[in-house]
């Protein structure tokens, strides 16, 4: 069986989690402690970043976009019969998405109101640039079926969830037509089996205490703790 | 015709132009300067972008690296899914570190050049494990690694022409890759004619490196 290696906040193996429960492939995933990587874990990553992805054949995989592209080629894509200009547009928005978790992480780990509104613009910005490519006519971002751009942005939107549901921040305020895409891959009730069980604990204690956004005020630096923690 | 556009100066660009050139295929380039509003075509606002013979407009160089390595053959891509695997995070692995060697150079104290460094020696590090003695990353075929790769290692080769600072001095696996890399071909068309000039204007003029 597939065995991820990962730790358990980790915005890039929940991407991944999410493409093998959007295509039911079983896996196993072990998790690890970021500030005490286990020696295991660093002989066989080779970047010693996580996540890691053993295949069935004893293989490491490494990278989440290329873990994500293997999926795709080993178990088949989620939809078929896509160009190579399609394919390139959807890898691009995916990775629009990707490339921003750690935008997100950065956002919610702010401590004070100046930082936390400017790293907030650059979020908010990116939500708005997927409004207007939205159309606002279809469930998911290209039609009514879950593409690639669903999952890798589905992570974003999840988390973006929570943080509503706790404290009613929502970060995609007045984007009519990405709440209803973040709606809609809620509905899938994919997100819940996508992460450990104890995850909502886990990111309340990590993104909304001691932090601008849990605490809706400035809130004391802890030493040595930026958003270099957030992944990696 | 395929139309890359972009500023002189990218790294991602040259990440897209090396892939253009290894696979021969014919593009023209329109550069732009930095704060163009061609880039507020892109949906993420940066260059570079290609756009396809039937107007499609492509961006992010990582998925149009890829759509380029889709189209036609000649590069080696693997041969089974793991394998492809494999040669996407290597490569992934150079191009995310394009920004690291970016901030390493334009960096201005000492404190903030080492703590830069560290960052993207990492990398360094990590590739000189892999590497064989063998001229590419793959054995005798080049692949998209090393299309990756070439950038940041043609960037280091600049460094030490104009500065004598070697970043790769402690790698010898890496520093024979960097020569079979530079002399590939088409090296010199991946970049502008004035290229080593912008370089040097941008990076090499003011900051830490120079005053070291």
């Amino acid at each position: 069986m597939i065995k991820l290696v990962s730790f358990k906040i980790c915005p890039f193996v929940q991407r991944v989690t999410t493409a093998l429960e959007a295509k039911k492939i079983p896996y196993e995933i072990e998790y690890i402690d970021l500030k005490n990587k286990p020696q295991w874990f660093l002989d066989i990553s080779p970047n010693g970043q996580v996540p890691i992805m053993q295949t069935e054949s004893g293989t490491t995989l490494f990278e989440s976009d290329a873990i994500i592209e293997y999926i795709e080629d080993e178990y088949g894509p989620l939809e078929a019969n896509v160009t190579n200009e399609q394919r390139a547009l959807d890898r691009a928005w995916s990775y629009l998405g990707s490339k921003n978790y750690l935008t997100q992480c950065g956002t919610m780990s702010s401590k004070d109101e100046q930082t936390f509104k400017q790293r907030s613009e650059k979020l908010i910005n990116l939500f708005k640039k997927v409004e207007k490519q939205l159309t606002g006519k279809t469930k998911f971002f290209k039609s009514d079926q879950l593409s690639n751009v669903d999952i890798a942005w589905a992570t974003l939107l999840h988390r973006a969830a929570i943080v509503k549901q706790h404290n009613g921040f929502d970060f995609l305020c007045g984007l009519p037509k990405v709440q209803a895409w973040q709606q809609a891959i809620l509905d899938t009730k994919i997100m819940d089996k996508t992460v450990s069980e104890d995850f909502r604990e886990l990111f309340t204690k990590f993104y909304l205490t001691n932090t601008y956004l849990g605490e809706g005020k400035d809130v004391q630096q802890s030493v040595g703790c930026g958003t270099s923690s957030c992944c990696g | 015709m395929i139309k890359v556009i972009s500023f002189k100066i990218c790294p991602f660009f040259q990440y897209v132009t090396a892939m253009l050139e290894a696979k021969k295929i014919s593009y023209q380039v329109e550069y732009a300067d930095f704060d163009n509003c061609l880039f507020e075509l892109s949906p993420n606002g940066k260059a570079p972008l290609l756009i396809t013979e039937s107007g499609t407009v492509l961006f992010d160089a990582d998925a149009i690296v890829s759509y380029l390595e889709s189209i036609g053959g000649n590069l080696q891509q693997g041969g089974n899914p793991e394998e492809k695997a494999l040669i996407d995070a290597w490569a992934n692995y150079g191009s995310k570190n394009y920004v690291p060697q970016c901030t390493t150079l334009r960096s201005n104290t000492e404190q903030q050049y080492q703590s830069n460094l560290a960052i993207f020696e990492k990398s360094l590090i990590n590739i000189e494990k892999q590497l064989t003695n063998d001229p590419y990353f793959l054995r005798g075929s080049l692949s998209k690694v090393d299309i990756a790769w070439l950038p940041l290692l043609h960037r280091a080769w600049l460094v030490e022409q104009h500065t004598g600072l070697d970043f790769l001095v402690n790698y010898p696996k890496t520093k024979a890759w960097q020569k079979s890399l530079l002399s590939l071909p088409w090296l010199e068309n991946t970049v502008s004619n004035d290229f080593e000039h912008i370089f040097t204007d941008f990076y090499l003029s003011s900051g830490y490196l120079v005053k070291k």
